[in-house]
């Protein structure tokens, strides 16, 4: 223990000596503090007596969040994103980059292996206090953050204290990759390098894989929102055909001039069906109808009751006939719509599985970030921002790709990528266990 | 520096005293062989090594560059790992870490965090040796003392000079209390003053019962406090012993003599040592010198007349005026330009040679007993017999 102490101690005074280390602190302060200064308005929000209002600053005024949320949106979004997500990381990944390659120099590494202390310990332990940098930039922006949320809101929540472990996990996904090139060239330069170009790689891969996870929702979506128009048509058509059959005259059958009022309810829907042009194809742009529950003019309102109630006392059989083919043919249409859709989707399915498999073997850097917003923000406080951003979206009733990428397990956003992270550090324990120094 | 005395004035403590064995370093068979990419090209950096050092002796281990010697070294200290190692450091097996616990080690050219101060550096690595915090703040005082850094206990160890890290490095090596000290050219950058103060901290650990491995290239340094070498020669041990042992074959009395009465003073004594020691000893006779000695009679083109003999003896070149014989008893005799070389460090053979050289009427300057210098047996060492050449440095690609 005292080895280890010892050795965090260290870690502790080379940080102390680095003028970055000091700077990003100062950084980290300075967004604390200017994060604290909008205030939330009704539809909008104020900096420095400046209104911004409307789209999009009104998803996060008061009417839409509360104000502890509206804070700690802006922590989330700006604080750990922008500057603890990229910022405060490079200068991490600046400062710690020489922490290997100066351990393993010649004159250097005797010093340290020549003590009884196991150079797996040893590694492990130095790996370790390489995080520290990290773990100290974000405990005090997430003092800063407790501190400022507090004092806007009242809200006083402990938990942007989870910033440390999830920055710390964030950092040590890349902090292997820096120590095992480290390790392995020596060089500071080469192993900044290599983090930076392999953290780019990971974001970029990251990002195709959410886009065509969106895809995939979407078309998966939309194909479910078609099966369903379809169904229902169907439904609509053997309806259909039963009043057709009930209206055609027979020579034993009651006068045709009275309406059959027994089987008039359940015509409604089936004669309603042909008056609903739009929906399933008709649309401009070809896309599926808005979703029930969705805002509707009142005239549009008026018009559809009119032609529910005209379609639902027609007792025509001609009429119905032509309503009959008009059904038909729509479901014709989407028959042939949920083929095309089904083909989109299988070929997004395919290329989304063959990305996902990647992404599970990298590490989940933006997710890993994102937990931020799953612990600290409460569902609650976002439902008035997500209805705002729903209505604005329109996005017609299918699966928020969001809500997908939400559903993630945590096991796996952080299991897989713990999973990378020791097979790095596996390599590197390996390597520095077995090397001739 | 302070004196070495004032801090290291307790007599060794713990495991070390009263100690089960009598050897500190007991190796067997140790070789290190790295290989190329791919197993190819093998280079036998060491090969079977076997070294004794005792407890309580300055132990040097000499060599060229690329001898093998910090290599030998990096083992002892679990840097590097042996290919072959049967052997025991302070009783237990090389490469077993708890046994650092009781090593000091200075490497060459070692370089410290810069961003501590000396203090900090020794409180650091006396943690890392687990030595307690108390101990370790009382101990850091008195061991910057002594090296002569205790002014300089709070500044960054960045702004000092080669030799200061050097001594903060001694200090370093003596925090854990070590019962083995292993300095790699600890003098390295130091002045010459430091450097006396450097031997008297290690013979005062000796005279407690510590144990210290010295690798240095300075052979009279060496020579002044190591109670036994080895010289380690293409991953090989060349010679191993104490100086006296490695130089007792070299033990000779040198007589030097000036020519008597009615000979020039620059007569070499090629011309007239031989016939003052016929009685008591063989020397073959020189017939000529192949070229012209100022003072010196007789002769033509050149050449001159050694013994008054025609033709009967040698001839011998002004390079190569060495002759050789021994004495009636079989002892070896030479000489040379500035007298008689004996073979021997009995005095009682040397004293009929003075009597008759007294008695042929020979001045005799000086008798001196004399040995080969570390220096001399390390050159011998380093020089292929063969050929006469220096051995190539390093151990690369030498087939065991």
């Amino acid at each position: 223990m005292r080895q280890t102490l010892a050795i965090f101690l260290d870690a502790y005074r080379e940080l102390n000596s680095k003028k970055l280390f000091w700077i990003s602190l100062a950084i980290s302060l300075v967004v604390v503090i200017a994060l604290a200064l909008p205030t939330q308005l009704d539809r909008g929000i104020a900096v420095f007596g400046a209104k911004l209002e409307g789209m999009p600053f009104a998803l996060v005024g008061s009417k839409a969040i509360s104000a502890s949320a509206f804070y700690k949106f802006l922590y989330s979004w700006f604080g750990i994103n922008l500057w603890l997500g990229w910022g405060a990381t490079i200068l991490a990944l600046v400062s710690t980059a020489s922490m290997i390659p100066d351990l393993v120099s010649s004159g250097s590494i005797e010093l340290t292996l020549a003590k009884p202390l196991g150079r797996l310990r040893l590694f492990l332990t130095k790996y370790t206090a390489g995080l520290l940098f990290v773990a100290l930039q974000a405990g005090v922006f997430a003092l800063g953050a407790i501190a400022i949320i507090g004092f806007r809101s009242g809200v006083w929540d402990a938990r942007p204290l989870f910033i440390v472990p999830i920055m710390a996990m964030f950092f040590s996904f890349l902090h292997c990759i820096s120590v095992l090139v480290g390790l392995l060239t020596r060089s500071t330069l080469m192993s900044l390098i290599a983090v930076i170009i392999m953290w780019l790689g990971f974001w970029a891969i990251g990002s195709v894989e959410n886009i065509f996870l969106a895809q995939r929702t979407d078309a998966q979506g939309q194909v479910t929102q078609l099966e369903d128009q379809q169904k229902t048509f169907r439904t609509a058509l053997d309806l259909l055909q039963q009043q057709i059959d009930r209206t055609t005259p027979t020579p034993t059958t009651a006068p045709q001039d009275k309406p059959n009022t027994d089987v008039a309810t359940p015509t409604v829907p089936a004669a309603a069906a042909t008056e609903e042009p739009s929906v399933g194809t008709d649309k401009p742009n070809g896309q599926p109808a808005r979703r029930p529950g969705a805002r509707r003019s009142t005239s549009t309102l008026l018009d559809t009751g009119k032609r529910m109630l005209s379609a639902a006392t027609d007792t025509d059989p001609d009429s119905l006939k032509v309503r009959k083919q008009k059904l038909q043919a729509q479901i014709d249409a989407l028959d042939t719509q949920i083929a095309a859709r089904g083909e989109d989707l299988a070929s997004t399915v395919k290329w989304h599985g063959r990305l996902y498999a990647v992404y599970s073997c990298v590490p989940k850097t933006g997710e890993t970030k994102d937990l931020f917003q799953r612990w600290v923000i409460d569902k609650s406080d976002w439902d008035g921002f997500l209805k705002m951003l729903s209505d604005i979206s329109d996005s017609g009733g299918r699966p928020d790709p969001q809500d997908a990428l939400n559903k993630r397990p945590l096991w796996w956003v952080l299991g897989t990528s713990f999973a990378f992270e020791g097979l790095i550090l596996g390599i590197a324990c390996w390597i520095f266990c077995r090397r001739d120094f | 520096m302070a004196s070495a005395s004032s801090i290291l004035d307790k007599p060794l403590s713990g495991p070390a005293a009263g100690t089960l064995s009598d050897l500190a370093l007991d190796l067997h068979a140790v070789s290190k062989t790295y290989s190329g990419a791919f197993g190819t090209k093998k280079v036998h950096a060491l090969r079977e090594i076997d070294m004794r050092v005792h407890r309580g002796e300055i132990f040097g281990l000499l060599g060229p560059n690329g001898a093998g010697k910090s290599t030998l070294v990096k083992i002892l200290m679990t840097v590097i790992r042996p290919t072959t190692c049967r052997g025991l450091m302070l009783g237990k097996p090389v490469g077993d870490k708890s046994s650092l616990r009781r090593v000091g080690y200075l490497p060459e050219h070692h370089r410290f965090p810069d961003y501590l101060t000396a203090s900090q550096l020794l409180d650091y690595f006396g943690a890392l040796s687990d030595v307690p915090r108390a101990t370790r703040r009382t101990r850091s005082e008195e061991l910057l003392e002594l090296v002569g850094l205790k002014t300089w206990s709070n500044h960054k160890v960045k702004g000092f000079s080669k030799g200061m890290r050097q001594r903060l490095g001694i200090a370093n090596a003596l925090m854990m209390d070590p019962e083995l000290v292993v300095l790699d050219e600890p003098t390295d950058g130091v002045d010459p003053v430091g450097r006396r103060d450097i031997r008297q901290i290690l013979t005062t650990l000796r005279d407690q019962g510590r144990t210290v491995f010295l690798n240095s290239h300075l052979l009279s340094e060496l020579e002044m406090v190591c109670t036994r070498v080895a010289i380690l020669v293409q991953g090989r041990v060349s010679a191993q012993g104490s100086i006296d042992e490695l130089t007792r074959d070299s033990r000779r009395y040198e007589i030097e003599v000036a020519a008597p009465v009615g000979m020039s003073d620059q007569t070499p004594p090629h011309m007239f040592l031989p016939a003052a020691l016929a009685h008591v000893s063989r020397l073959e006779p020189v017939s000529e010198i192949s070229a012209p000695l100022i003072g010196a009679s007789g002769g033509s083109n050149g050449t001159m007349n050694a013994s008054g003999s025609n033709g009967g003896g040698q001839i011998i070149t002004p390079a190569a005026m060495v002759i050789r014989g021994s004495t009636n008893a079989g002892i070896p005799l030479t000489i040379d330009r500035t007298g008689l070389r004996v073979g021997s460090d009995d005095p009682t053979v040397v004293q009929p040679l003075i009597d008759a050289l007294r008695a042929g009427g020979i001045t005799i300057r000086a008798v001196r007993p004399v040995r080969e210098s570390l220096e001399d047996l390390f050159m011998k060492a380093v020089t292929d017999p063969t050929t006469g050449k220096e051995l190539k440095p390093g151990a690369a690609n030498v087939k065991p």
